[in-house]
């Protein structure tokens, strides 16, 4: 039998490597292609991701919660006709609002458009984000207010190669994403990360702010390029507004008294500047360290505001962009799946909008609902009065990732309903009435865009397995049986690309001169990338934006007026430390997918806590102890690991680990006004020891 | 409504209309101020004076309505009894609550001729004191100019190093024997001093000056240092006249409790004016501290949660790594409930006197020693305690990336893939000799790349001594088997 081969990408990061793919089912093999953002690498995620499709725990069949509380078998018939008729009665008596839908970021640009016209069409509900709303939401609302439009990098990942200075503020890519690193390899880097990560390891310039300091930091960096004249006047007068605000702020944050806010030396932030603003070629990235905070958008735009003062954004070879994390993070938040939006990107409030994809849908525009809420309030408000009592999952484990996990998990139990797709069991599956099983990467077509705004083919290699049907399958017959047309939810991937492009076609993250045939042909198609006339070249798409103007009317990038005012929660006598949180290079996300991967799962077995040898002989912890970690709002199992390069006011946890060990169980829930992403990165905790009896 | 009228519209006041305006304070405000500009940031000062920052962007930003500010409104009289205020265009303000940010006069120095305060450029003294003096002085002044500073306190020392950073020759005559006596030692002062010096400023302690003459300071020694602007940092004096003529209690400041209460409870005093002043006028972080306090009491009739007692002096400037952590008398107590630590390193212009009660922080001197300063000012502040290796918290002793390292024979050479040095020698073997092959057959250098230079050398190594190997590992035997 002659061997399948594909061509296709990592299901993990924004990267999105390319990767081919060999082998039949039970026997996959992967290797790295010379795709421009791996060039032939990959990270061990990647090189083990087709043991999961083979996890002896798949989920092959629809799952039904019995009389007795357990998860069994059923067809798909009987489970697709017991969550519409529920979802009818529910709706029918609490109205379309009582019905919720939760997405991912790691679903299809199909999956998560397809997703959002379901919410809007089928359910007539308002109350549908995803899981970005706990990635990266504060630097999409950032980008937006300052350029017009938010593409994670608007420019190829290759352009870093020719940087002189990276900044980096809260990124860990050489654990996170490992290939990116050979771009960043000509630069110097300046990294800001409360701890000394392996990326930080690198860096020519390290600062370590108290976790929860960062705007205070950008706010200082922005006081030193001006006040030391680094500022492009020129550049500031001419492509942006808004400058005056911005220093009305940052002129209280002398670098003195940053240092004593940040615990960054003054002559440490003064070297970051010089260094950025003496470089030819220099870029700003943000990442989670910096975006997951109640004040994540403004911190986002901190750094906006020092790159726009430096005169670095929509200029060849120089710019800012943020390092988006999940895998379709960047398309995912484009087609509808946000509490807030339409496809391409568009606002749901926008009269405009509505009318064009109310259009695509064949509805009238006041059948669309208008805005929902962010995700954190969407699980909040289950069981409440005028909240959801049903609640759709699909690709997305809310009870691990949300913030304050034991509170999640007490609030998906109040819903009369909770259906989860997905394709392996998960902490949210266990909670779920109804468990529908869905394709995974390697055996579904779509497209994927990634951190750069490239639009991506994922390929089929493998039939689906068991029962296992695509997520547009499930959809589409959900919606059939909420009285839509088969034909407004086509289950095929390239017919929901191309109403999606059409949908797409004016937003700002325009797909309309894209399809499937410009992509299989190779051609590195970056949105937006819109329709031409019949008869005219096809638009090449647009690698670099801002080139010419920024996305706002008047073409002018805009600095934001933001200020420091500190985490929601401050350290005391009760809870004197500060936990933050991140991940390792072994695990992806909750980990359901990585701690199925023996290898993975061998290296990196237990949650952990990393911490100062000061702070543990202080709380009496030993190395290699499990240790008990807990905040005003609960309590974490993990592992102590002694790390001199700590910050003594601080401890470190991964996020991949279920059970006690979720370190979402200490989190804050506190939510940024702007963006709705929630403090994941400050929380005040105590630690101590546990004794472990050795039986 | 209750009526605030806030007399000078300095730093302080400026931060605390900031905050009621945030909070949402029900009242109307009224500011009222002598002077034409806004106020500035002090702290940008330097700035205008070693890079040339356009004086507008030291300025304040202008209070949104519906907060009436009047400039160029000089208040002539306070009338406690009807709680008025009295402009000298003859308007009259009422008030509920007043506070008074008067702020301070400077000290002029002790010099014949040199008049009072408010004297202009033409003798040759600039007093910079807002950014348009000292845009002025940049602007006027020859590239080459020299320029003397008088008084070597801390603004003197911050004023002398920033015009040295703005190309200037400088010169800083001190009357003391050593640099600001009052806050440090001898041996920390002569560090400063030594700094800057290698910034290129010429400092005179221990001396005082006689004459100003066209082009030359005479010193009292006789000795003539030339001079084409002289800047007097010889302190400043709280601006207490209306305070005084209202009749409230005054010592050397406006004298307030700990709710800022001046003698009379419906008038408060901020910032440089009042005594306590939350550090000296110098001390930018201190008054806002202040401000913020005074916020939360005039919005919720008490103090916040004001901190308090957090002196902390830090030199500001660019190379200026000089900070003063608490009171100074601390350091030089002898209570055996006290450790102190020293460090005195004048090559490297490194010195870090220390005193620590039961691991916290009491008072501290650190001179050159920039994350010191970064990280003691911190703990000082959260009262958290300082690391039991004192000296590696002070010269910040480099950490590894894992303390509690896993040292092994066969360490991991590609921590991306997890492929350690005997997995690449046995794919050696296997046939893998040259980096490509070994990184399709083990992963290796295909993460993020930066084992490649690693992976080379060991398959270097390896190739080495598979070739000196092989031959000599064949001819041995024979050779034995031969003999």
């Amino acid at each position: 039998m002659a061997e399948h081969h594909v061509a296709t990408h990592c299901p993990y990061c924004a990267l999105q490597c390319g990767t081919e793919l060999t082998g039949d089912t039970g026997a996959v093999s992967v290797s790295p292609s010379w795709f421009p953002v791996n060039r032939g690498g990959l990270c061990r995620k990647g090189w083990t991701a087709p043991e999961v499709l083979g996890s002896a725990d798949r989920l092959y069949e629809p799952l039904l919660r019995n009389e007795h509380g357990e998860l069994v078998a059923t067809d798909w018939d009987d489970a697709l006709d017991l969550v519409a008729a529920k979802l009818r009665d529910l709706a029918s008596e609490y109205g379309p609002d009582a019905v919720g839908v939760f997405g991912g970021g790691g679903l299809t640009n199909e999956k998560a458009y397809s997703l959002g016209k379901f919410a809007r069409l089928a359910l007539g509900t308002s109350r549908i984000d995803y899981n970005g709303r706990f990635c990266m939401a504060a630097a999409a609302t950032a980008g937006n207010a300052a350029f017009g439009v938010d593409r994670g990098l608007p420019f190829p990942v290759t352009d870093l190669d020719e940087a002189e200075v990276i900044l980096l503020a809260g990124g860990n890519p050489a654990e996170t994403m490992p290939p990116l690193m050979q771009h960043l390899e000509g630069a110097e880097l300046v990294v800001i990360d409360p701890r000394r990560s392996a990326t930080a390891e690198r860096a020519k310039l390290h600062l370590r702010p108290r976790p929860g300091t960062d705007l205070a930091l950008a706010l200082g960096l922005l006081h030193i390029a001006v006040s030391e004249g680094w500022h492009d006047a020129e550049y500031t007068a001419r492509r942006t507004t808004g400058f005056e605000q911005a220093w009305a702020r940052a002129v209280g944050w002398w670098p003195e008294r940053v240092e004593r806010v940040t615990g960054v030396p003054a002559s440490a932030q003064r070297q970051a500047v010089r260094m950025l603003a003496g470089a030819r070629r220099a870029y700003v990235l943000t990442g989670r360290g910096a975006e997951q905070h109640g004040d994540g958008a403004d911190t986002v735009a901190g750094f906006i505001n020092l790159a726009l003062a430096l005169g670095l954004p929509g200029v060849t070879g120089s710019g800012y962009g943020c390092l988006t994390g999940q895998g379709n993070g960047q398309g995912g938040r484009e087609h509808g799946q946000k509490a807030d939006q339409l496809p391409g990107y568009r606002l749901i409030t926008d009269p405009g909008a509505r009318a064009h994809v109310a259009g695509v849908w064949g509805v009238a525009e006041e059948s669309l609902p208008g805005p929902g809420i962010p995700a954190t309030r969407l699980l909040e408000s289950a069981g409440t009065a005028g909240g959801i009592r049903a609640l759709l999952v699909f690709g997305a484990n809310p009870v691990l990732s949300a913030p304050h996990a034991g509170l999640a998990r007490a609030q998906l139990s109040r819903l009369d309903l909770l259906v989860v797709a997905d394709f392996l069991p998960s902490e949210t599956t266990r909670m779920a009435d109804v468990v529908l099983p869905v394709t995974q990467w390697a055996e579904e077509e779509g497209t994927m865009t990634n951190l750069e705004g490239r639009v991506l083919r994922r390929r089929a290699l493998l039939p689906p397995p068991g029962r296992a049907r695509s997520d547009l399958e499930v959809l589409s017959g959900l919606a059939v049986r909420l009285g839509r047309s088969e034909t407004s939810f086509p289950t095929r991937a390239s017919a929901v690309f191309d109403e999606l492009a059409r949908a797409s076609a004016g937003g700002p993250a325009d797909y309309s001169g894209i399809d499937y045939e410009r992509l299989d042909s190779g051609e590195p198609l970056h949105w937006p990338c819109p329709a031409e006339p019949e008869g005219g070249s096809p638009h090449p798409g647009t690698p670099r934006l801002f080139l010419d103007s920024f996305a706002h009317p008047d073409g002018r990038a805009r600095f934001t007026a933001v200020d420091w005012h500190g985490p929601a929660e401050s350290t005391d006598h009760e809870y004197p430390l500060v936990a933050t949180t991140g991940r390792t290079s072994g695990h992806y996300q909750t980990g359901e997918q990585t701690r199925r991967v023996e290898e993975l799962s061998e290296a990196e077995p237990e949650s952990f806590v990393r911490l100062h040898p000061d702070t543990a002989a202080r709380t009496g912890v030993h190395d290699g102890q499990l240790a008990r970690v807990s905040s005003a709002r609960g309590t974490a199992l993990a592992r102590a690991r002694l790390d001199g390069s700590m910050r003594q006011d601080t401890l470190f946890l991964p996020i991949h680990y279920p059970g006690t060990g979720c370190a979402n169980l200490l989190t804050n829930p506190v939510l940024d006004p702007r963006s709705g992403i929630p403090e994941f990165k400050v929380a005040a905790v105590s630690i101590s020891g546990v004794e472990e009896v050795d039986t | 409504m209750s009526r605030l009228v806030i007399i000078g519209d300095c730093p302080a006041s400026h931060r605390l209309v900031q905050r009621l305006l945030e909070q949402g304070y029900p009242g109307s405000i009224t500011v009222l101020d002598a002077r034409e500009h806004a106020p500035h940031n002090p702290v940008l000062l330097p700035a205008v004076l070693s890079a040339g920052l356009e004086p507008e962007l030291a300025a304040l930003p202008t209070h949104p309505e519906p907060v009436r500010v009047h400039r160029g409104t000089r208040v002539t009289g306070i009338d406690r009894q009807r709680r008025v205020v009295r402009t000298e265009h003859g308007r009259v303000h009422g008030y509920d609550t007043l506070v008074l940010a008067t702020g301070t006069s400077p000290v002029a120095p002790d010099l014949p001729g040199i008049g009072d305060t408010t004297g202009s450029a033409t003798r040759g003294i600039r007093w910079l004191r807002d950014p348009f003096e000292c845009h002025r002085l940049h602007r006027e002044l020859a590239s080459d100019a020299v320029v003397t500073v008088l008084g070597g306190g801390p603004s003197g020392v911050e004023t002398a190093h920033a015009l040295a950073l703005g190309g200037y020759e400088v010169s800083l005559v001190h009357r003391g024997q050593h640099l600001m006596r009052s806050r440090v030692d001898r041996a920390a002062a002569d560090i400063v001093a030594s700094t800057l010096r290698d910034n290129g400023v010429n400092v005179f302690t221990g001396e005082t000056v006689a004459e100003l003459l066209p082009g030359k300071l005479v010193l009292a020694s006789g000795q003539a240092i030339s001079t084409d602007a002289l800047v007097p940092r010889t302190g400043t004096r709280p601006d207490t006249t209306l305070a005084n003529e209202a009749g409230l209690r005054i010592s050397r400041g406006i004298v307030v409790d700990a709710e800022l209460r001046s003698s009379d409870p419906r008038v408060h005093a901020l910032g440089s004016c009042a005594e306590p002043s939350g550090g000296d006028a110098n001390s930018l972080d201190g008054h806002w501290e202040q401000a913020e306090n005074l916020a939360g009491i005039l919005l919720t009739g008490r103090a916040g949660s004001h901190r308090g007692g957090g002196e902390l002096l830090r030199a500001r400037g660019a190379g200026l790594e000089l900070a003063c952590i608490g009171d100074p008398e601390l350091l030089t107590g002898e209570s055996r409930r006290v450790e102190h630590v020293t460090i005195n390193d004048p090559k490297r212009r490194r010195y870090a006197r220390l005193a620590l009660r039961e691991d916290r922080v009491l008072a501290a001197t650190l001179v050159g020693l920039p994350e010191a300063i970064a990280k003691l000012s911190q703990l000082y502040e959260t009262g958290m305690p300082v690391p039991p290796d004192r000296l590696a918290t002070l010269l910040g002793s480099p950490t590894r990336f894992e303390a509690a390292g896993h040292t092994t024979l066969d360490p991991v050479l590609c921590h991306c893939n997890n492929v350690s040095r005997s997995a690449l020698t046995a794919a050696f073997h296997d046939g893998a000799r040259d980096v490509p092959a070994l990184a399709s057959a083990t992963r290796a250098t295909t993460g993020c790349g930066s084992c490649v230079g690693a992976v080379r050398e060991l398959c270097g190594a390896l190739a080495a001594s598979s070739s000196g190997h092989v031959p000599t590992g064949t001819d041995s035997p024979t050779q034995e088997g031969a003999a």
